[in-house]
């Protein structure tokens, strides 16, 4: 009789990691249905427009385009919308391993200040003059966020890394790292540098083109990969660093792997669209609520949902008080503070 | 598997927590650490666990002396149930139990069908099967000990050492916990604070006061007055209870 419960039980057990399967294909297939319809949103295109732009590319027999609305559509609206899926999964996937490690529901890459250092690092490049070099940028944010995840150890090497003070102690990071933004923008006077660098620090797709879609679609396929083959020792990271390792899992290397790769995806994002804060923090909650925590699913999900977050936010910002465009890191603020306040009140803090 | 530690000591700045800790532990014998609260019985595990670097002294499983081990070569070799483990994740107990799988499983795959069973088989040799799909943090103190249990039999591995597993656990389960920890192939070091429980269940007990082993042997000879009065500080009476087992009793503390 036992027995045979235990039989069933072993076949159905890997019937929930079909149906995960199946939630991630629904998520796949909800992500290519919002990229078509963003890619119109704000253009004022016909789709019969948007298929013969898309034609010309792939060489079918089609009558191209106007130049300008060809290239409304080609250069200015495809890569947004490209950009802000690939900005979206990068920081949500980023949020899902940093609140794992950290055994924090409240970590994130805006949180922690390591947007903040990859802002600081990437002014440094723009003043330094390379502004339209994308991967000066990208360079420039990554030594950034890297500081800023050094400073925010080096702060908690008493308590350890997964100390209820690091949230606290990230704010403190990403607000030295806004003052050291502020102070280098004004030393370097140029007024029309300091507003372009203030808008696109407030997080904005409006600059979006092919080369940094490219950057990014690399980074974060390759990102992706590391993280989520660290799925099994960040589910073991839930009962603490000396039950993960005597699981066998070797919390430091762990630990340095991710803190890297998240540095990195962060920094591309950063340089990509500036810094987006929340997103890290709303979509794994969200996601989590759907299939649990284990990273095996959680992992690829959340960077679909984190896609398809943006994309709809970033498609808002454009209509909401069209012409006037608001930077989406204004809206993604809008949704994740009072998201923040919820988990906070949940655990008793508020 | 055999353990083996030869003048261990383990510290913090300032504060040495283990001091020149000698002990050897045979294949499949369950040695029962007893001692008072802050004697060091913890942070021994932990320096047995391979958790914590000795400052001076070896742990050998075997023979070997595993200082240089990575965590996975230790896991497979010995599993270790902390006193108090907790998450804010809400992991099922059967995810929890399948953590044990870790170690035996490549970054590509996720738990296959033995993993699964491995699993089961866990979960009902400590009585939890009805209770697999219930996310860890809704259950009771005992249940959640039992799951880490459970995990760590899921693991496979022939040391198991176990910090207090019985303090949430009603009185049922502590004998059915401790008949499973005696019963069981593996060797076994468990830290407890009940004596009689340990003078019952244990091969041999160990005592420790201010982080070294003032006693090590056989119950009747560990469980005296006069050692626990010099480490417990407690004048006490050593005998039967009606069924026969060693019973500790306890006079009023004189202040």
């Amino acid at each position: 009789m036992a027995e045979a419960a235990l039989l069933e039980r072993a076949v159905t057990a890997p019937k929930a990691v079909r149906g995960n399967g199946v939630t991630i294909a629904l998520g796949l297939v909800v992500l290519v249905v919002s990229l078509v319809l963003a890619v119109r949103i704000g253009v004022g295109a016909s789709w019969e427009e948007i298929g013969r732009a898309a034609g010309v590319r792939l060489g079918l027999p089609v009558v191209p385009l106007p130049r300008l609305l060809d290239s409304l559509i080609w250069d200015l609206r495809l890569p947004r919308v490209l950009l802000a899926a690939l900005v979206g999964a990068a920081l949500a996937v980023c949020g899902a391993a940093l609140q794992s490690i950290t055994r924090n529901s409240l970590a994130d890459p805006y949180l922690l200040g390591v947007s903040s250092g990859a802002s600081t690092g990437a002014v440094v490049v723009v003043v330094l003059g390379f502004a339209g070099s994308q991967l000066g940028m990208t360079g420039g944010a990554l030594v950034g966020a890297l500081v800023a995840f050094g400073l925010l150890l080096v702060l908690l090497r008493r308590t350890g890394l997964d100390s209820s003070r690091i949230v606290l102690t990230g704010v403190v990071v990403g607000q030295l790292f806004a003052a050291l933004t502020s102070l280098i923008l004004l030393s370097s006077g140029d007024a029309d540098s300091i507003r372009a660098v203030t808008n696109w620090l407030l997080g904005s797709l409006a600059s979006a083109r092919w080369t940094s879609v490219a950057v990014c679609a690399v980074v974060l396929a390759a990102g992706l990969l590391v993280v989520w083959l660290c799925s099994s020792a960040l589910d073991g990271f839930a009962f603490g660093a000396d039950t993960a390792s005597s699981l066998g899992i070797d919390v430091r290397a762990t630990r340095i792997v991710l803190l890297v790769t998240t540095s990195v995806l962060t920094a591309v994002a950063v340089a990509a669209v500036g810094a987006v804060g929340f997103v890290g923090l709303i979509v794994p909650h969200g996601v989590r609520f759907l299939v649990g925590p284990l990273h095996r699913t959680l992992l690829p999900l959340t960077a679909v949902v984190g896609a398809v977050f943006l994309v709809w936010t970033d498609a808002l910002t454009r209509v909401v008080f069209a012409p006037l465009e608001v930077p989406v890191g204004v809206f993604t603020a809008l949704i994740g503070v009072p998201l923040f306040l919820l988990v906070l009140r949940r655990r008793g803090e508020l | 598997m055999r353990i083996d530690a030869e003048e261990l000591s383990w510290g913090v700045p300032g504060k040495t927590i283990v001091r020149a800790v000698s002990l050897s532990v045979a294949e499949g014998e369950t040695v029962g650490l007893i001692g008072p609260n802050g004697s060091g019985k913890s942070s021994l595990l932990r320096c047995l666990a391979g958790l914590r670097t000795p400052t001076a002294g070896q742990v050998r499983y075997d023979g070997v002396d595993i200082t240089r081990w990575p965590s996975h070569e230790r896991a497979r070799k010995l599993a270790f149930v902390e006193q108090t483990a907790d998450t804010d994740s809400d992991l099922r107990v059967a995810d929890v139990a399948m953590l044990g799988r870790t170690v035996h499983r490549s970054r590509w795959r996720g738990p296959d069908a033995a993993d699964h069973a491995v699993v089961e088989e866990a979960l009902a040799r400590l009585g939890l099967t009805d209770l697999a799909d219930r996310p860890w943090k809704q259950l009771s103190g005992g249940e959640r000990q039992r799951t880490h249990l459970a995990r760590a039999l899921a693991q496979r591995t022939t040391g198991l050492l176990l910090d207090e597993p019985t303090n949430h656990l009603d009185v049922r389960h502590q004998l059915e916990l401790m008949e499973l920890a005696a019963r069981t192939p593996q060797t076994v070091v468990v830290a407890l604070h009940d004596l009689a429980l340990a003078a019952r269940y244990c091969d041999r007990l160990v005592l420790m006061h201010r982080g070294t082993v003032v006693a090590d042997g056989p119950a009747a000879d560990v469980l005296t007055p006069p050692l626990l009065r010099e480490v417990f500080d407690v004048e006490a009476e050593i005998g039967r209870d009606a069924l026969g087992h060693l019973a500790v009793g306890y006079r009023e503390p004189v202040r």
